[in-house]
């Protein structure tokens, strides 16, 4: 990098003896300012405390969703393998053991047509 | 346990800030000088370094070596700066390279040749970014990765724009 003029020196000036007293001046100004010391607050002494709190209060809600998932997920299998039928055809007769007559009953009490029921019938049988 | 922890404390604390005070007094003069450009009036610079060196004090765990210090000079440099153009030119539409124009102008303690008058006009005709730049670069001969380091920016974009700040003061002193 070629230098752009030749400044040889530097045509900055500073006062007489400037450098010679700055470090006196620089100790007398820090000793009469404040200085600061660390202090160590209410809340830096008790954060390690809150953080290992908090670890395992989360550990423990955790821990807590597993389960009852789990737990949850077993009752849905249990009420599931009762909701579903078995390889075999079940009628529904002799499933709940319902005589036919119980069966002519009911449909004689309820209001539905009989006409229906034949034509019903019918279809079925076709 | 938390007394004597306390009182360690502030010992250990004690012993960093003298090694701070120790750093800064074998740095003071590069600290000073670095200073001076930028703000280019002597009692700017004075005060500016007394922030610095009572900023690096107070922040004594912060500050590792001279580039740290180096930062933190560049950095109260520049909000003198801004501070200056709003207390002393408060309702005026001026920038702060036409004040540094005019302090270089009626400095006493800037006694140079009209070449280095020039180039130093010139370098104050640069954007805030470039002029740091191109003062460590060109006026100090710094390292591009020690440049970086101090302006929190690349190793090329200080490259780049060391090179167009360059290019820029050679136009201008054409222009003379």
């Amino acid at each position: 990098m070629s230098k752009i003029y030749n400044t040889a020196g530097n045509p900055f000036k500073v006062p007489e003896n400037y450098f010679l007293n700055l470090e006196e001046r620089i100790e007398e100004k820090l000793h009469n300012t404040e200085i600061s010391s660390p202090k160590t607050s209410f809340i830096q002494i008790i954060k390690p405390y809150l953080w290992l709190t908090s670890v395992f209060v989360g550990l423990y809600i955790f821990t807590n969703i597993l389960l009852n998932t789990k737990i949850d997920s077993e009752h849905k299998i249990i009420k599931a393998s009762n909701i579903i039928p078995s390889d075999k055809e079940v009628k529904l007769s002799e499933h709940k053991k319902i005589s036919n007559e119980d069966i002519i009953v009911y449909l004689s009490d309820s209001d539905i047509d009989s006409d229906l029921i034949i034509s019903s019938l019918q279809e079925q049988n076709e | 346990m938390n007394k004597h922890y306390k009182k360690n404390n502030i010992i250990c604390y004690e012993q960093i800030q003298k090694e701070i005070l120790m750093l800064v007094n074998e740095h003071k003069e590069y600290l000073y000088w670095h200073i001076r450009k930028i703000v280019i009036s002597h009692e700017d610079t004075d005060k500016v370094l007394h922030t610095c060196i009572k900023i690096a004090y107070n922040n004594a765990r912060a500050i590792n070596n001279k580039l740290d210090l180096l930062k933190i000079a560049t950095e109260k440099s520049i909000d003198f700066l801004k501070e200056k153009k709003e207390n002393d030119f408060p309702n005026k539409n001026i920038s702060i390279e036409t004040i540094l124009s005019n302090t270089l102008e009626n400095d006493n303690l800037f006694q140079a040749s009209d070449e280095e008058t020039k180039l130093y006009a010139a370098s104050l005709l640069l954007s805030e970014n470039q002029r740091l730049i191109f003062n460590m670069k060109y006026f100090d001969n710094m390292d591009y990765s020690d440049i970086a380091q101090i302006l929190e920016q690349s190793k090329e974009s200080c490259q780049r724009t060391f090179l167009s700040a360059l290019s820029k003061v050679e136009a201008i002193l054409k222009l003379y």
